[in-house]
C-alpha cells in the first residue's frame, strides 16, 4: 500500500502497479500560491487509488489543483473525493480529468468535488472532465457548489442554537466526511482553520 | 459480458438521395470580397447590409480556427460554394415551387406534416428559402414568419433593431463567416400576449456537392408571448464535404416563453458548426431541445444568457455519434441576474466507432444572487471502438447560489439487460428498449410525430450495433 501526503505545491506522480493500491491525501489550507499537479497512473491489473482532498480558502488564498487519473490497464479503479470551504477573498480552481485508455476495460472511476461557498467575494471554478475510450466502463463525476442551506440553519436555530454556533455545526458536518479520512495530525489543523 | 461487436450493421442513410444540380444562379467556389458583394447584390440589399457583410468577412479572415473541439483541419474554405440560388422567385404556394425541389421535400414529408400539425412551415433549399407559409389565423394575430431575406426588406426597422445583438459578428470565426455570407433562415416575430400553442417549422436541405449553407435565424418573442419552433436538416451523402454554419439568435422578452427544437440529421459529410444563443429577459423561459443525429462533425453549444430576474433556461441536448462521426455538443447557461435558474440535461450515445463529447459552460456572476443550476450529463458507450468525453466548466462568483453537476459515462447495464432478457426479449430488443429509456427525458419533450421519427432513426442507427 502506497501512501502519499501532499500539502505543498509541486508536481507529483503516483504510479500504481498490478494488484497495488495507493492512498493519497491532499491538504490545501496554507497560504499557498502555487499549483499542486497530481497524476495518478493506474498501470496494472486491479490497480486501485483512493484520493482525498481537503481545502479551505481564506484571506487572499489561491487554491490551485490539477488532478489527472489515468486508467492504463484492465480492471482498475479510482475514487477521488474533495470537500472544502471558501471564505474571504479566496480563489479556487480545480481541474480533474479521468482518462480511460483504449482497451482499459472493466474500469470503475469516480470523482467528486463539493464546495461550501461562505463568502460572496470568494470564487471557485471546478472543471471535472472525462475522457473515455473504452466501453466496459463506469466513470462519473459530480460537483456541487452552494452555501449553508437556510432550511438546515432554521432547524438548528429552532432548537435554540444561536446562529453562529449553528453555522459551525453545519460546516463541521459538511467537512467531517473528508476530515475523518485524513491523517490524525492533519485533522486538528483543519479544524482550527475552519473556525 | 464479452460479446463481440462484429455484427455491426449500418443501415443506409435514408435521406441520402440527391437531385441534379440545376440552379438559377450558382456562385463560383471560394470566398472573397467579390463573392460577398455578389451575394449582396443578388439579394438586392442596401449598403447597410453590404457593409456589415464586408466587415464580417474581414473578421472571418482575421480570426484563427478554434484549436479545441473537433478536427477542423480538413475544411477547405476555397472548395466551398457559398451561394446557390435554386430558383428565380420564391414560391407563395406549394404549387409554385419547382417540381424537383418539391419532390425532394415531398419525400421528406414536409407539406404533409404542415397540413397535419403545424401552424406554419418553411423550406430552405441550398441558399434560399423556397417556401414560407403561415396559416391565416396566426397572420391575423400579427405574427411575422418570413425568411430572413424577405424580413430585411419588409420589416427593416425590426430587423435592424435585433440583428447581430445576440451573436455579434466578432463572436467567433464561424459567426463572422455566417454574417458575411448569410442567406435564408427564419425571421419570427411574436407580438405581445400572443400565445402559439402549435409549433412552426423550417426545413433545411443541402443538395449540391461542396455546398455551404449559412442560414440566419432571428426569433423575437415580445412580452407574455409564447412560441415553439422546430427545425430539421438533411443532405445527400457525398464523398466530399459540405459546410453548415448557421447563426440563431433568440430574444425572449419579459415573461415570454420560447422553445426551439432541432432535429439535425445531416448526412455524414457535413460539418455542422452552428452558433445558437438566446437572451432571456425578466421572467422569460428559453428552452433548447437539440437533437444531433447526423453530420460528420457537429460543434454546437446552445446558450442562454439570463439577463433579467427570474429568467429560466432549460436545455436538453441529445447526441448520437455513429461511424465516422464526432458530436461535440453541449450547452451554455450564463446567469447574469438574480433568481435565475437553469437545467441542462445532456444525453449522448457513441456507437460503431463514433465519438461524443459534452462541452458545457455554467457561469454565475456576482450579481446573480440566488441562482440555481443543475447540469446532468449521461453518456452511453456501446462498443470498444467508440469514445466519449465530458468537458464541463463552472464559474461561480457568489455565495448565494447553488450548483449541481454530475456526469456519468457507462455501458448498458448488465443487470438491466439480464432482467429484460429473462422476460423473453432478445438482446437487441432489450438494448433498444434500454436506449429508449435512456433518451426518454428528451424524446418525450418532442411533438408526437417527431418523437416517433426520432425513435425510429435511433433504432436504425443502433440496429445490431450492440456489442
Amino acid at each position: 500500500m502506497k501512501k502519499l501526503l501532499i500539502d505543498q505545491a509541486g508536481k507529483h506522480v503516483v504510479n500504481v502497479g498490478a494488484n497495488e493500491s495507493a492512498e493519497i491525501y491532499i491538504l490545501q489550507i496554507e497560504h499557498e500560491e502555487g499549483l499542486i499537479d497530481l497524476t495518478i497512473n493506474l498501470n496494472g491489473h486491479h490497480s486501485q487509488a483512493q484520493a482525498y482532498n481537503c481545502f479551505v480558502g481564506h484571506l487572499q488564498n489561491r487554491n490551485l489543483l490539477d488532478v489527472k487519473i489515468n486508467h492504463n490497464a484492465l480492471s482498475t479503479s479510482a475514487n477521488f473525493s474533495a470537500r472544502g470551504i471558501m471564505k474571504d477573498h479566496s480563489f479556487g480552481a480545480f481541474n480533474g480529468l479521468i482518462t480511460v485508455k483504449k482497451n482499459s476495460q472493466d474500469t470503475n472511476s469516480f470523482l467528486e468535488h463539493r464546495t461550501l461557498m461562505l463568502s460572496n467575494e470568494a470564487e471557485i471554478n471546478p472543471i471535472p472532465s472525462l475522457q473515455i475510450n473504452a466501453n466496459q466502463v463506469r466513470a462519473s463525476h459530480a460537483a456541487t457548489i452552494h452555501n449553508i442551506r437556510e432550511e438546515d440553519l432554521f432547524v438548528l436555530k429552532s432548537r435554540g442554537i444561536p446562529q453562529k454556533e449553528a453555522e459551525t455545526i453545519l460546516i463541521d458536518s459538511f467537512m467531517s466526511e473528508i476530515v475523518k479520512e485524513l491523517p490524525v495530525h492533519w485533522r486538528k489543523k483543519v479544524k482550527e482553520t475552519i473556525r | 459480458m464479452s460479446k463481440s461487436p462484429n455484427n455491426i450493421l449500418i443501415k443506409d442513410y435514408q435521406f441520402g438521395f440527391s437531385n441534379a444540380e440545376k440552379y438559377f444562379y450558382r456562385e463560383k467556389k471560394g470566398l472573397n470580397e467579390r463573392v460577398v458583394k455578389s451575394i449582396s447584390s443578388h439579394k438586392g440589399e442596401d449598403e447597410y447590409m453590404r457593409d456589415i457583410r464586408l466587415k464580417a468577412l474581414q473578421i472571418f479572415f482575421e480570426k484563427k480556427m478554434p484549436s479545441w473541439g473537433g478536427d477542423l483541419s480538413k475544411i477547405n474554405f476555397d472548395n466551398i460554394t457559398y451561394y446557390i440560388k435554386p430558383q428565380a422567385k420564391k414560391g407563395r404556394t406549394w404549387n409554385e415551387v419547382p417540381k424537383e425541389i418539391k419532390t425532394t421535400f415531398d419525400k421528406l414529408g414536409i407539406p404533409d406534416s404542415e397540413k397535419r400539425f403545424l401552424a406554419g412551415v418553411g423550406a430552405q433549399y441550398e441558399s434560399e428559402s423556397v417556401y414560407h407559409q403561415l396559416k391565416q389565423e396566426w397572420k391575423d394575430k400579427g405574427i411575422i414568419f418570413e425568411d430572413t431575406d424577405t424580413a430585411l426588406k419588409k420589416y427593416p426597422e425590426l430587423f435592424k433593431k435585433y440583428f447581430g445583438t445576440v451573436v455579434p459578428m466578432n463572436d467567433n470565426k464561424f459567426a463572422a463567416l455566417n454574417t458575411a455570407v448569410w442567406s435564408g433562415g427564419t425571421f419570427l416575430y411574436v407580438p405581445k400576449g400572443v400565445k402559439m400553442n402549435i409549433p412552426l417549422q423550417n426545413y433545411f436541405r443541402i443538395n449540391a456537392k461542396n455546398m455551404g449553407q449559412f442560414e440566419r435565424t432571428l426569433i423575437i418573442a415580445e412580452e407574455d408571448s409564447s412560441v415553439q419552433y422546430i427545425e430539421g436538416c438533411t443532405a445527400p451523402t457525398y464523398s466530399t464535404d459540405s459546410l453548415h454554419a448557421a447563426v440563431v439568435e433568440i430574444i425572449a422578452h419579459k415573461n415570454s416563453r420560447v422553445r426551439y427544437t432541432t432535429i439535425q440529421n445531416w448526412s455524414s459529410n457535413v460539418y455542422n458548426l452552428v452558433t445558437k444563443r438566446a437572451v432571456a429577459h425578466e421572467g422569460a423561459t428559453v428552452e433548447w431541445i437539440d437533437g444531433n443525429l447526423g453530420s460528420k462533425l457537429t460543434m454546437k453549444y446552445p446558450a442562454v444568457y439570463m439577463i433579467g430576474r427570474n429568467a429560466h433556461a432549460d436545455i436538453l441536448s441529445l447526441a448520437v455519434a455513429s461511424k465516422g462521426q464526432h458530436q461535440d455538443a453541449g450547452a451554455k447557461a450564463v446567469h447574469l441576474a438574480p433568481n435565475t435558474t437553469s437545467v441542462i440535461t445532456a444525453k449522448s450515445i457513441a456507437a460503431n466507432g463514433g465519438k461524443s463529447s459534452y462541452r458545457g459552460l455554467l457561469r454565475i456572476v456576482k450579481r446573480a444572487l440566488n441562482s440555481k443550476s443543475k447540469v446532468v450529463c449521461d453518456a452511453l458507450i456501446l462498443d470498444d471502438q467508440s469514445s466519449s468525453d465530458t468537458w464541463p466548466t463552472m464559474e461561480i462568483k457568489n455565495n448565494q447560489s447553488s450548483v449541481e453537476h454530475e456526469a456519468t459515462v457507462s455501458k448498458i447495464g448488465e443487470e438491466q439487460l439480464f432482467y429484460l432478457q429473462s422476460r423473453g426479449l432478445n438482446e437487441n430488443e432489450a438494448s433498444s428498449l434500454i436506449i429508449n429509456g435512456f433518451l426518454s427525458p428528451i424524446v418525450k419533450q418532442l411533438p408526437m410525430e417527431y418523437a416517433v421519427e426520432l425513435n425510429r432513426l435511433i433504432e436504425l442507427q443502433m440496429e445490431g450495433s450492440i456489442g
